[in-house]
């Protein structure tokens, strides 16, 4: 079966003699492409993480003689041999993959299963969210940052002035137009229960229609959030022009178009 | 005209990954971003896609689709397989209730810069759409684009069922014509049925 159609549907070559199903497969993809840069303004850049860990796990997958090393590829066409110095080669690995395990097995035997997470001081954890923020605004000097205003007096959703004052204010936008990334900081926004509500983000762009700002993804405010709270900006399409960053509260999973009956938070950029 | 990349790959040349990568990459996580809800799922599908392309560069064939062609067409089973195999039907997360379905005039906006980088498939398919009754177009966008049921596309438009069926097929029909009409490299469209069967599934 084609995967252009609904499963219910009928196939629509059946009732064409002479087209395959591949055929009205890449009419669909071309409908695809066209519709995208149409809609969508084109394509979006792969982030350059994901790139690398394709290409890192590529080798297994690729054809017979297309091999890739770090540093320096080599493959079948190079001109060198799968002869013996693969094989040895081959045999140091194996030799010290056992004495490895060996050794592992002995830490095992000595001290017990390893602890779980990173080691304390571990360069390899990942940075935190904030730290994430702190870094896009280092690296991008024209990377925004535009203060959460409330749009809406909604104590079950916004905390009080005093608290907020306290607090020193709502939170933040960062948001980086040439990388396409950003994130938010909150203060003083409700925790959720995902089970019943979540926040969802809304950016406005001028390059679109103002009534079908791009949807930024849904996320949640933990009960037990410790200082600030840090999401980072996802949008599903490119953002030409970003005019303001809106928050809504929705169902659970987010919504395709808000009502913006609740909406508290709004971030408009100068 | 530009490098084939899955020849290349096929044939064994481990520089034409990256190239790969970088061609594709971006046009691939859109397609993957635009469809599934979460970005941990859109990124599992991109790598699944590229193992898809690998594995499957030997059988493209130039003289059944361009290259881009043959990944967007890919990266759709892939995409469409996963929201399948998780929810048993197809999702979408990019109609909206007022502008669902509709498309800038063809005629009248400044991205032909960017179709023409997406190949000269999606520009004869970009035309194809600029004929069809405004309709018949929209009824297209939604069962490619926004990868709604035929049911949902009836519900949404107002259309009869088989109404939305019957400009499904004629629309796609008659572009899969076009394409395979097109003046193509090699040895024209001749042999395109033929190489077409050896690539399907």
């Amino acid at each position: 079966m084609s995967s252009f159609d609904h499963p219910s549907a009928d196939a629509p070559w059946e009732s064409v003699p002479g087209a395959t199903p591949t055929d009205w497969e890449l009419a669909a993809a071309a409908v695809d492409l066209a519709v995208l840069a149409r809609v969508d303004g084109g394509p979006m850049a792969l982030p350059a993480e994901l790139a690398a860990r394709i290409r890192r796990e590529a080798p297994p997958h690729l054809p017979r003689g297309v091999m890739l090393e770090a540093g320096r590829a080599s493959s079948a066409r190079d001109g060198r041999p799968f002869g013996r110095t693969a094989d040895r080669s081959w045999l140091a690995a194996a030799g010290w993959w056992t004495a490895a395990c060996l050794a592992g097995l002995l830490v095992w035997q000595w001290f017990g299963p390893p602890r779980l997470g990173p080691p304390a001081g571990d360069s390899t954890a990942p940075p935190s969210l904030a730290e994430l923020r702190a870094q896009l605004l280092a690296a991008d000097p024209e990377a925004v940052t535009v203060a959460w205003k409330q749009a809406s007096d909604d104590p079950s959703v916004v905390a009080g002035p005093a608290e907020l004052e306290a607090a020193g204010g709502l939170g933040d936008v960062v948001w980086s137009p040439a990388r396409q990334q950003g994130f938010m900081r909150f203060r003083g926004l409700a925790a959720n229960d995902p089970a019943r509500a979540q926040y969802q983000l809304w950016i406005f762009d001028a390059e679109r229609n103002e009534a079908h700002p791009v949807d930024g993804g849904v996320f949640d405010v933990p009960a037990q959030a410790d200082g600030d709270v840090v999401v980072r900006i996802d949008p599903r399409l490119p953002v030409g022009q970003a005019t303001a960053f809106a928050i809504t509260v929705e169902r659970p999973g987010g919504v395709v178009v808000s009502s913006r009956e609740r909406l508290p938070l709004l971030a408009a950029l100068p | 005209m530009q490098d084939l990349l899955l020849t290349r790959i096929a044939g064994g040349d481990q520089s034409a990954v990256p190239e790969c990568i970088s061609r594709y990459g971006g046009l691939i996580w859109t397609l993957a971003r635009r469809r599934l809800n979460s970005r941990e799922d859109a990124e599992d599908a991109v790598q699944e896609i590229f193992i898809d392309v690998w594995r499957s560069a030997d059988r493209f064939d130039p003289r059944v689709s361009e290259e881009i062609t043959f990944v967007a067409m890919i990266a759709r089973r892939r995409v469409i397989d996963r929201l399948r195999r998780r929810t048993g039907l197809p999702e979408t997360t990019s109609i909206d209730a007022a502008g669902a379905g509709d498309l800038p005039d063809p005629a009248s906006d400044g991205s032909v810069g960017r179709r023409l980088e997406l190949g000269e498939e999606a520009r004869l398919a970009d035309e194809h759409l600029g004929q069809l009754k405004p309709e018949e177009r929209q009824v297209l966008r939604l069962a490619i684009y926004d990868s709604l049921s035929h049911a949902a596309i009836a519900a949404h438009t107002g259309l009869p069922l088989g109404t939305v069926k019957s400009h499904i097929r004629r629309g796609l029909d008659s572009l899969r014509r076009t394409l395979a009409g097109r003046p193509q490299d090699g040895d024209a469209a001749a042999g395109r049925s033929r190489a077409a069967e050896r690539s399907s599934r």
